[in-house]
């Protein structure tokens, strides 16, 4: 009972009353969780600059009857870089509007937070780019996707299970996002095929990579910009077909992505 | 009815009064009550105040700001300097600008700031209006005084970016610590920022 701390990444902040913020905050141990900060409007508040979304903070909360309360706060790391390019912080928006669409509250999940605190730190310490943009929000789709089930099928038809090969060889592999991933040339005829989008093999090593690369091991990997352009397509119309809703901040990224 | 028990006028009376921020059924009584005891001419005169606040005032054509004419009060005002235009994001940060008694040019308000993840793009915000501003010449400098979260940070950027090319001034507010404050309760970040912007003396 009583307080209790939680080490984690502001996802959001979002108003609440007439002078409160209901952060959501990504924490190591618990997970997903959400926590009030009481008065942070109010000029002379101290929690102000640690209730920042994006960085990452000590906070010690006190249990509340719907919600916990937010009494102390400490920052790690700022990740005020992410704030100030605009095209760093269209990146760091859509990552974590993903991660809260697809994190369930209260429940732990070490691997995102790992993953979104490396990339986080990948954006900080690269020059931003157009190039490192897409590697990272490619890297965090294919992690992200990963960790919650939603992983597009890459190692097999998504339709009747055969392997596909990849190998240099290969021929380009088609993929399907109403399908759910890879689709053969047999089950291909059978589907309706608007929606395909043709991978290299090559691309679909990469990403198949990717999906279980650490931040760091995925930062090692150099990602031609023909893999990361088709990769793009094959998990944007992945994401839309399997998400509820489209993400609010995808107009926003395209804009800054130049698309 | 909520509020059944009571005589029908003064009961549309409370229900009105609820509709207004912060104010629970307990306060909108309380309210209601007061309104039964005031003098006639004053309860006629809140009355004809709230309608005529409702109707007169609108946006200024040219900066968007709450204005009762066209275009507004500081727009008109010929003794204000032409040259220098203070971009906000809402009409009460214009307010905010103004009771510090420094400032003497124009202003634009946005009516609203960039936030990503909202889905609050450049078309809901007053940009359009403010780049006519400054094609159409006379302005030396642009501030940029929206709010400094990462939503006003972003329409900052965001407005940068786009009077690059006019060969603008384009500056932005600063940040540190506040008149009065105390540097041990400052927050890091903000520190931070006041150290960066730090200025000789």
């Amino acid at each position: 009972m009583g307080n209790y701390k939680v080490e984690g990444i502001v996802l959001r902040a979002r108003d609440f009353g007439e002078a409160d913020r209901v952060l959501t905050i990504l924490d190591r141990r618990l997970g997903k969780l959400e926590a009030v900060a009481k008065g942070i409007r109010r000029p002379r508040s101290s929690l102000r600059g640690a209730c920042q979304p994006f960085s990452q903070c000590v906070f010690l909360l006190w249990r509340g009857r719907t919600l916990d309360g937010i009494s102390q706060a400490e920052v790690v790391r700022s990740h005020a870089r992410l704030r100030d390019d605009l095209l760093l912080l269209a990146v760091a928006s859509y990552i974590v509007e993903l991660a809260d669409e697809a994190l369930r509250e209260r429940d732990p999940s070490p691997e995102a937070y790992e993953l979104i605190l490396g990339l986080f730190d990948w954006l900080e310490t690269a020059e931003p780019s157009l190039e490192t943009a897409h590697h990272v929000l490619r890297t965090f789709e294919l992690g992200l996707l990963e960790l919650s089930g939603f992983s597009p099928s890459l190692e097999a038809c998504a339709t009747c299970g055969r392997p596909e090969e990849a190998g240099p060889q290969a021929g380009r592999l088609a993929f399907s996002a109403s399908a759910g991933g890879l689709i053969c040339a047999s089950c291909r005829q059978a589907a309706d095929s608007s929606g395909l989008i043709l991978l290299a093999p090559g691309t679909v090593k990469a990403m198949r990579f990717l999906s279980r690369a650490s931040p760091q091991q995925a930062r090692a990997l150099r990602l031609t910009p023909q893999a990361a352009k088709e990769m793009g397509a094959a998990l944007r119309s992945h994401i839309l077909y399997h998400f509820d809703r489209r993400p609010k901040s995808l107009d926003f990224l395209d804009t800054v992505l130049g698309r | 009815m909520a509020f059944s028990h009571y005589p029908e006028p003064l009961a549309r009376l409370i229900q009105e009064f609820t509709r207004l921020p912060g104010v629970g059924p307990k306060t909108a009584q309380r309210l209601a009550f007061f309104v039964l005891r005031m003098e006639e001419r004053d309860v006629m005169a809140l009355a004809s105040a709230l309608a005529d606040a409702k109707r007169k005032i609108g946006r200024c054509s040219v900066c968007f700001n709450l204005a009762d004419a066209e275009p507004c009060h500081i727009c008109r005002d010929a003794r204000r300097d032409r040259g220098v235009i203070c971009v906000v994001e809402e009409a009460n940060d214009l307010v905010a600008m103004e009771k510090t008694r420094t400032y003497n040019g124009l202003y634009h308000v946005l009516e609203g700031a960039l936030s990503p993840l909202e889905g609050v793009g450049p078309e809901a915000l007053r940009l359009a209006g403010l780049l006519k501003r400054v094609k159409e010449g006379g302005v030396r400098e642009v501030i940029l005084a929206t709010n400094p979260t990462v939503e006003g940070e972003a329409t900052a950027m965001y407005i940068a970016r786009l009077l690059r090319p006019l060969n603008v001034k384009t500056t932005r507010i600063a940040r540190g610590v506040p008149v009065g404050g105390d540097l041990e309760y400052a927050d890091e970040v903000t520190l931070a920022r006041a150290l960066e912007g730090r200025r000789e003396m």
